[in-house]
């Protein structure tokens, strides 16, 4: 299978070094010179934003500059929403610049893009016995951002699954939809991985609101459904589990610390427009008060929201010390550049409650610096376990690709606690396994509180230049 | 490795030839093999029905008899459409870098 290389061309009348300086800074210059990045330098993350088909709204893409050879060539990969891989290079042309661009797109953007116009895409061959494992995962929309390390954290747990010997001989495969980061094309995606593929179970790492939009498609068709990330979790289903974090396990502990630390009482919520950032503000209520503080204020945005300048305006006029955000993926992402940039970050400390080392890098280290987030799992971590899992997420990605962050390390758990109970049930049987994630030990031990509904393990980590500062973890 | 969910589309859409061939059948609705391999000197007929068979696979063309010939047309998989769109869009991205906008500086 070949990639698909498209090429152009094109002299300017600008000396080369000006035009390489361009990149990255051409407001308005085109999507690819017009991306956005805070530094241009190997490592750094990009956002930008290319051009939608006929009628659709522009593609939010994600990515990473990968090398700079500093007024010849630039190296970029695209991770979201789908791979490629763009080289740009720069030669003088008399007196102007001849800049030749190479992209070579990888398998999943044809597919990606047929879906995105509404046109039907042919299905994999069967090709020999498989336990097909879906994961539905944001690669575009607001919560795109999270995709490209969720969907290789459910690589890595597959490979290394089959290295182990699969579920008792037979080979895990990965499917992998898009929900977009809306209920329609969650919907969607979840149809065509249950009813097209015929995978044997779902992991959602989705917002809970693409959660709601399938779990009656679940229920219908009696689909083991496993939602990984952060949530406010859901009604006990059969087949229906909630997996991670509650607000409550991540704000029962740090708000009254992040209180003693900055001898503040007040606090401000911030959040997007459905039920997980509501369920935040119910828990925040509730633990703010325990702890002798008070709520000032409250707001809740829409998806894709970018103007944060009457939210940051009500936030200062309160005078609240702290806030408490419930924002989602790049809204969180302009939402903190934007609040760094009106100076908040200094008089308003944070608990960001989805700021995971991937959201982080693309805040950027001046604008995260000092942002608190609680999660279960950060790269810093130093525990032995976390240590060898990102020394093999390093060597199968490469150095510059995103970090195993805290939603893509619940993709990787969650795979491998379905792994653990379908070889404890000897079965892929949805019945078999659900009943056997309710009550096995062993493999799927260390997940168990998840599964048991008991409190989540949270760490509290504090953002700074290059990563996170782990406060607490529990032992 | 994990086996990538093969897409015959992309695999189909990935070679020149096979856009070249769906650019031909957009233009001229339906061909015989050998009218198709008349527009390409370079390659054996031979050749030219094996890059057939890979789009017919993917349905990106069809295949009907009409008498004692065999002619292709357009299949009902316009992932062609898609490709065409995405040379555009990279295409512009430079595009755009001859007119700076006048806002900027």
């Amino acid at each position: 299978m070949g990639d698909l290389v498209l090429t152009a061309e094109r002299s300017v009348a600008e000396p080369l070094a000006s035009a390489f300086e361009r990149f990255g800074h051409a407001s308005g210059g085109g999507w690819l010179f017009g991306l956005s990045c805070d530094v241009v330098a190997p490592g750094a993350v990009v956002r930008f934003s290319m051009p939608g088909p006929a009628s659709q709204a522009p593609i939010q893409s994600t990515g990473r500059i990968v090398e700079v050879d500093s007024g010849r060539r630039l190296v970029l990969h695209q991770e979201s929403p789908w791979r490629s891989r763009v080289v740009l290079t720069f030669d003088p042309d008399g007196a102007g610049t001849r800049v030749r661009l190479r992209a070579v797109l990888a398998d999943d953007c044809v597919p990606w893009l047929m879906r995105a116009s509404g046109l039907e895409v042919p299905e994999p061959a069967e090709f020999g016995r498989a336990v097909r494992v879906g994961v539905l995962l944001p690669l575009s929309g607001a919560a795109g951002v999270f995709g490209r390390a969720a969907h290789n954290a459910g690589e890595l747990a597959v490979d290394e699954l089959n290295a182990d010997g699969g579920i008792r001989g037979v080979p895990l495969r990965l499917y992998v939809g898009d929900d977009g980061t809306n209920r329609a094309t969650a919907r969607r995606e979840f149809i065509r991985l249950v009813d097209l593929v015929g995978c044997d179970v779902v992991i959602a790492m989705t917002t809970s609101e693409s959660m709601a939009a399938v779990r009656p498609l679940a229920e219908a068709r009696g689909t083991l459904l496993l939602h990984a990330p952060a949530s406010e979790g859901g009604p006990a289903g059969d087949r229906i589990f909630y997996l991670g974090e509650r607000p409550a396990d991540q704000l029962e502990h740090s708000v009254p610390l992040l209180m003693a630390e900055t001898g503040g009482r007040g606090w401000f919520i911030v959040g997007n427009d459905y039920s997980w950032p509501r369920s935040v503000a119910r828990a925040a209520r509730r633990v703010i008060d325990d702890a002798g503080g008070v709520l000032l204020g409250e707001r809740y945005l829409p998806f894709g929201c970018q103007d944060f300048t009457a939210v940051l305006t009500a936030i200062q006029a309160t005078g609240a010390d702290h806030l408490i955000s419930a924002l989602v993926g790049t809204d969180a992402v302009a939402f903190e550049r934007a609040s760094f940039a009106a100076g908040l970050r200094a008089r308003v400390r944070t608990i960001a409650m989805l700021v995971d080392d991937v959201c982080r890098e693309h805040i950027g280290d001046d604008a995260a610096t000092g942002i608190w987030s609680v999660l279960d799992h950060f790269t810093a971590l130093d525990d032995v376990d976390n240590q060898r899992l990102q020394r093999r997420w390093r060597q199968r990605f490469g150095l510059f690709s995103p970090p195993l962050s805290s939603t893509a390390k619940s993709v990787y758990d969650v795979v491998r606690l379905y792994a653990g109970a379908a070889r404890a049930a000897r079965s892929v049987d949805p019945t078999d396994v659900a009943r056997t994630l309710r009550i096995s030990r062993g493999r799927a031990g260390a997940m168990l509180p998840r599964v048991l509904g008991e409190p989540r393990r949270t760490c509290i980590a504090e953002a700074v230049q290059g990563g996170f500062v782990v406060r607490e973890a529990p032992a | 490795m994990t086996m990538a969910e093969p897409e015959y589309a992309f695999a189909a859409l990935a070679d020149p030839t096979r856009r070249a061939i769906l650019r031909i059948l957009r233009k001229r609705d339906s061909l015989t093999v050998g009218a198709l391999a008349e527009e390409f000197p370079d390659i054996t007929r031979a050749g030219v029905s094996a890059h057939l068979r890979v789009l017919r696979h993917a349905r990106l063309v069809e295949e009907k008899r009409s008498g004692k010939y065999r002619v292709y047309s357009l299949g009902p998989n316009r992932a062609d459409e898609v490709v065409k769109f995405l040379s555009e869009v990279y295409r512009q991205s430079l595009e755009d870098l001859q007119n700076p906008r006048q806002d900027e500086g």
